[in-house]
């Protein structure tokens, strides 16, 4: 959990397809062991910009602002 | 990048000009044996990357052994105008008939490189002010080619052998000049011995920071280390600084010039930050630094410049005023100073900060900035009444 | 009339694809921009929110036209790209890039000298002639909230106080002509003294602000230039004060560094105000110097 942007990563993610990890200019996310996980130190340099929302086949991001 | 002169004459002696017989010092107890392969009497330079050598008696005609000895004492003891001492450079007195300046610079008004030359070296400032400075402006595309140069040099009167020596100089020098990237190449002064010889007796060479990426190699080649040069030394909180702004490429969060003061100033574009310090000065703040924020940095960086500028001691305020933002997002800029801050145990909302952030994502910024009770201006005022409002803020608190 | 460029200028962006230019890019269109083509090497044929992207400009301009361009590409390709459009034609070109080896600023500038062709930058924000065009990023996602047509020329060498100094004009209900981020590099293509005669030329600007920085002498020349062929009412502020108490130190953008009695803001104000000028102290006190004399 940032302290301005929480990005969570549903069940429902199909961890093979990585598409959030190739699209995001800030590197949120990464691969660990085959399972795609947020890089805590990153959340909060999220931009809104979607990209991982209109990549990701399964809508298993969920993107909260802390405030 | 500033060469020292021993730097810049190893350059002129690669690219042929004709430089006094040298030993460098690097250490003071070679000072006896170099200074004996010269021979008395001899010239004792200290080498440093800062003007006004010579005025403050760092360019000494020394006669003995001994002389020798107190000059390198003095001066690998003591420093130099401040600094260490780099190295000293021992060279052959010349037997001198003339002194000239001859340099090459970029002319901003004529958008050109330019070659300079005026009789009578070393206080060329004087001289330029007089006007008695001949200027050749270079085309980039002919570059300075020999019977250019001639032409010119026939104008300041020069005539026969000296003629062609002082233009295969010239020519030689804009060649280094355009090969090594530089900004500035000065010979002051190049001196016409009595045997009609010349020699660059002094060299001042700076390098295009834009360039030191490409000019890699040669700096290599050249044993030229990269350095960043300050009017003083840089101190530790400036280095900090540098290492943070080069955590990433993406936009500035530096150029931190360490101050005296107890209000930590986070500014920005360029001409902001300038007209902020300005401002804080004018209202009788002390401001604990410079610095420079723009071109849309990460969270991160701003985070660990505002850490940074937190650690300082005895820091009442924290000015966080930019001009109204275009490239830049005010809410990441938000993000990235409340973070420091949170990080160094500051409660935002109890601290002194006035936040004046207005332009792009302004709306986010400012919901952040309720959220944790920071007192900020929009577009509606000014940059010089936030700077008012936290002087007077601490004013009232001491 | 807008003094460089208006809304029937035709702009190709080189450089378009980079993520800020393609922001950028969007954001001209937006403001009614005419922007008619792209170019970046290797991907012509590609669409940029709708903008048709070419390899070449010669390409670009054959297939679109084109009068100016906004060059967005990294500091060792600025040069070719600059050249690159002098050749096939274009006249107003905007170097948003920084940190160009200035060897390479002086080639391309005396270039594009030879061919008659105007460059702004580089390290340049850009121009904007409100409600007309804009060339750059001045003023963001919401420019019209900045900037509003009107009689007033600002001239600056740094890109964040163009949008400041619009800012407080247009609070005050003062339009600007057309504003120019000439650049904060010690050599650009264009400074004060290539901008003010434009400026007396056009019928919409009554008076121009100027804003100065320490360092080098372009406000020299423009002093001298104003004192001898400059009607209109000038209005000047310095930023960095402060730097002429610290000779030697360089302050943000590379060209504010003084020595003594050279570059100071001191001598810059002795000779704008012996030129006629206004010298404010403070900025907020620029619309009510120039509602005196509109």
């Amino acid at each position: 959990m940032g302290t301005f942007v929480t990005i969570i990563i549903k069940e429902n993610c199909k961890d093979g397809c990585k598409k959030c990890v190739e699209v995001c200019p800030v590197n949120i996310f990464e691969l660990k062991e085959e399972r795609v996980s947020v890089v805590p130190e990153n959340e909060d340099e999220c931009t809104f910009c979607n990209l991982c929302l209109e990549a990701c086949p399964e809508n298993a991001i969920l993107i909260k602002k802390e405030y | 990048m500033r060469l020292y002169e021993f730097e810049g004459k190893r350059l002129f002696k690669e690219w042929g000009l004709p430089v006094p017989d040298g030993e460098l010092v690097e250490r003071e107890e070679d000072l006896l044996e170099k200074g004996k392969k010269i021979g008395f009497p001899l010239v004792a330079k200290v080498q440093v990357l800062k003007g006004g050598r010579g005025r403050a008696g760092g360019v000494k005609v020394i006669n003995d052994e001994n002389e020798l000895l107190d000059f390198g004492k003095k001066f690998f003891k003591e420093g130099f105008l401040g600094r260490p001492t780099r190295a000293i450079l021992l060279e052959k007195k010349l037997d001198v008939e003339k002194e000239f300046y001859l340099g090459i610079t970029i002319d901003e008004l004529a958008k050109r490189n330019c070659l300079l030359f005026t009789e009578g070296g070393v206080d060329v400032e004087e001289i330029a002010k007089s006007g008695r400075v001949l200027r050749l402006h270079i085309d980039p595309f002919t570059g300075l080619k020999s019977f250019l140069a001639k032409g010119f040099f026939a104008k300041a009167d020069f005539k026969g052998k000296t003629l062609l020596d002082i233009s295969d100089i010239a020519v030689k020098l804009y060649d280094l000049y355009i090969k090594m990237d530089a900004t500035m190449a000065e010979i002051n002064p190049l001196i016409l011995t009595k045997e009609k010889k010349f020699f660059c007796a002094d060299s001042r060479i700076e390098i295009d920071d834009d360039a030191l990426t490409r000019q890699k190699g040669n700096l290599e080649k050249f044993n030229l280390p990269v350095r960043e040069e300050k009017e003083r030394e840089p101190t530790e909180l400036e280095i900090k600084a540098r290492e943070i702004d080069q955590l990433d490429h993406r936009g500035v969060a530096g150029r931190v010039v360490e101050f005296d003061g107890d209000i930590a100033l986070i500014i920005g574009g360029g001409g902001a930050s300038l007209t902020v310090f300005d401002a804080i000065l004018r209202y009788g703040g002390k401001p604990a630094n410079y610095c420079e924020i723009g071109g849309n940095p990460t969270v991160k960086k701003v985070q660990k410049l505002t850490e940074l500028l937190l650690s300082k001691k005895g820091i009442k305020g924290v000015a966080v005023i930019t001009n109204v933002l275009s490239n830049t997002r005010v809410d990441l800029v938000a993000r990235g100073v409340i973070k420091g801050m949170l990080a160094k145990g500051i409660d935002p909302s109890k601290f002194p900060v006035v936040f004046r952030v207005p332009g792009s994502w302004e709306e986010e910024g400012f919901k952040i900035l309720e959220k944790y009770g920071i007192k900020y201006f929009t577009r509606e005022q000014t940059m010089d009444e936030a700077a008012k409002y936290i002087v007077e803020l601490l004013k009232k608190e001491a | 009339m807008a003094i460089l460029a208006d809304r029937n200028t035709r702009v190709i962006i080189q450089g378009i694809t980079g993520r800020e230019a393609a922001t950028m890019s969007q954001e001209m269109l937006a403001y009614g921009t005419k922007v008619v083509a792209g170019v970046t090497p290797g991907k012509g044929g590609q669409k940029v929110h709708g903008i048709p992207v070419f390899d070449t400009m010669i390409e670009a301009v054959e297939k679109c036209g084109g009068d100016a361009s906004v060059v967005s590409v990294p500091p060792l390709f600025a040069k070719d790209a600059v050249m690159e459009a002098v050749e096939a034609g274009i006249k107003l070109i905007i170097v948003l890039t920084e940190r160009i080896p200035k060897s390479d600023v002086i080639e391309m500038l005396a270039y594009a000298e030879s061919k008659g062709a105007r460059i702004i930058g580089p390290n340049s924000p850009g121009i904007i002639c409100p409600e007309e065009t804009r060339l750059g990023y001045l003023g963001g996602s919401n420019p019209q909230k900045a900037y509003k047509k009107g009689p007033v020329g600002i001239i600056s060498r740094s890109g964040g106080m163009c949008t400041e100094l619009a800012n407080i004009l247009t609070r005050q209900g003062i339009g600007q002509s057309t504003v120019v981020g000439i650049g904060g590099d010690p050599v650009v293509g264009t400074i004060y003294t290539d901008l003010l005669p434009l400026f007396q030329e056009d019928e919409e600007t009554q008076a121009v602000v100027l804003f100065c920085e320490p360092g080098g002498k372009k406000e020299e020349a423009a002093a001298e230039y104003i004192k001898e062929k400059f009607t209109k009412k000038v209005v000047v502020f310095f930023g960095g004060r402060f730097v002429d108490k610290m000779p030697g130190m360089r302050f943000g953008h590379a060209s504010v560094i003084v020595r003594p009695g050279y570059g100071t803001t001191e001598e810059k104000i002795k000779l704008f105000k012996s030129a006629g000028c206004i010298v404010v102290e403070n900025y907020s006190e620029i619309p009510r110097v120039l509602k005196e004399v509109l």
